[in-house]
């Protein structure tokens, strides 16, 4: 598995019906350097039955994350997601930094790279650039301050040469045009 | 199944030498055991009792448990001679878009007279861009990149427009 510098972005989408899920990893521009998607999991009603409430939590993290995560061939610095239900579970299978990104409505911080902590356990704002309203940055369990720290710097010397959230959107437009048979 | 039911007579409670005796006024109830099954001819042990399994509808199938390696992972990486087209088709078709940040960015590029900012883009990285195309309906810029460039100083794009008719408007870099 090579080492980047890269950006790891873990996208999972879909119901108890049909659940599926995609790797990207970029460079510090937002380039693709490795885009992985599993196709979708429909899990039968016996099936349903029979994991219950757990079924979910089973695809998702389980099945889904961990063979995505399994076969990502490029190594991100940071893998980034956006479902507070796989990040503690990202960052046990991914072996790096894992944090969950959103944007936020918040008043801009004193500085680019000003770190503030909140009220909430494992979250944080972040001015990543000089352009855009701080990012709220949720932690998993008992990272220390230092991972918060470099996952802060990475995230913001990304943010001089790409938008951070915006891979998200072009996975959601990729699985969608794999759905629709466009290309692949 | 034959009930027989005999009533006992009625005696009085208290007899001559002041004794109590008792009665029980609930008839006697006897059971022919003739009518009952006769167990004698029932064989008691899972060997004589067999169920004809062509009576029997089995319904179910395997449970089906997913292994990692059931799961089809469709390869691509840039990394991979053999599966870069892939991704390239994949990915690469999608642009990143930047939306306008003109409220955000302070800085100003110089303006001639009569000439105004729109919108601004970025961080875009300029020497990397194959492609740009406005979007207009959500105002976003669309940013096609070279994989292969090496570039990575990152610029930001204003659009600038005269205020006259039939002005065109204008890209700048900054």
């Amino acid at each position: 598995m090579a080492n980047s510098s890269g950006l790891g972005y873990i996208y999972i989408e879909g119901s108890e019906n049909s659940v599926r899920g995609s790797s990207l990893v970029v460079d510090v521009r937002g380039i693709p350097l490795d885009f992985r998607y599993t196709d979708p999991v429909r899990p039968t009603r016996l099936e349903k039955i029979l994991y219950g409430n757990a079924l979910d939590t089973y695809l998702r993290e389980e099945l889904i994350l961990q063979s995505l995560l399994d076969s990502v061939e490029v190594n991100p610095a940071l893998w980034i997601c956006n479902d507070m239900d796989i990040l503690n579970p990202l960052k046990n299978f991914g072996r790096v930094k894992a944090v969950l990104i959103a944007q936020s409505n918040h008043q801009p911080l004193e500085a680019i790279g000003h770190v503030e902590s909140t009220a909430e356990d494992n979250v944080f704002l972040l001015q990543a650039d000089g352009v855009s309203a701080p990012l709220r940055l949720i932690f998993p369990d008992n990272t220390r301050s230092d991972e918060i720290q470099q996952a802060a710097a990475l995230l913001v010397e990304a943010a001089r040469t790409m938008d951070l959230p915006e891979p998200f959107t072009r996975i959601q437009k990729a699985l969608s045009s794999l759905v629709s048979g466009a290309e692949i | 199944m034959d009930f027989t039911k005999s009533f006992p007579e009625v005696h009085a409670a208290r007899g001559n030498n002041n004794e109590i005796k008792i009665y029980s006024l609930v008839p006697d109830i006897k059971i022919k055991s003739s009518g009952l099954i006769n167990f004698n001819n029932l064989i008691c042990n899972t060997k004589g009792i067999k169920f004809q399994d062509k009576y029997l509808n089995v319904h179910g199938s395997r449970i089906k448990f997913y292994n990692i390696q059931d799961i089809k992972i469709s390869k691509s990486s840039l990394l991979n001679f053999k599966s870069a087209r892939n991704a390239l088709k994949i990915m690469l078709q999608f642009p990143q878009e930047r939306p306008n940040k003109l409220k955000w960015q302070k800085l100003r590029p110089t303006l001639a007279p009569g000439e105004m900012v729109i919108a601004w883009y970025g961080p875009i990285v300029d020497g990397a861009v194959l492609k740009l195309v406005l979007n207009k309906q959500p105002g976003t810029l669309m940013i096609w990149y070279d994989a292969r460039s090496r570039h990575f100083k990152s610029k930001g794009l204003f659009l600038c427009r005269r205020l006259e008719s039939g002005s065109r408007p204008e890209w700048r870099w900054m």
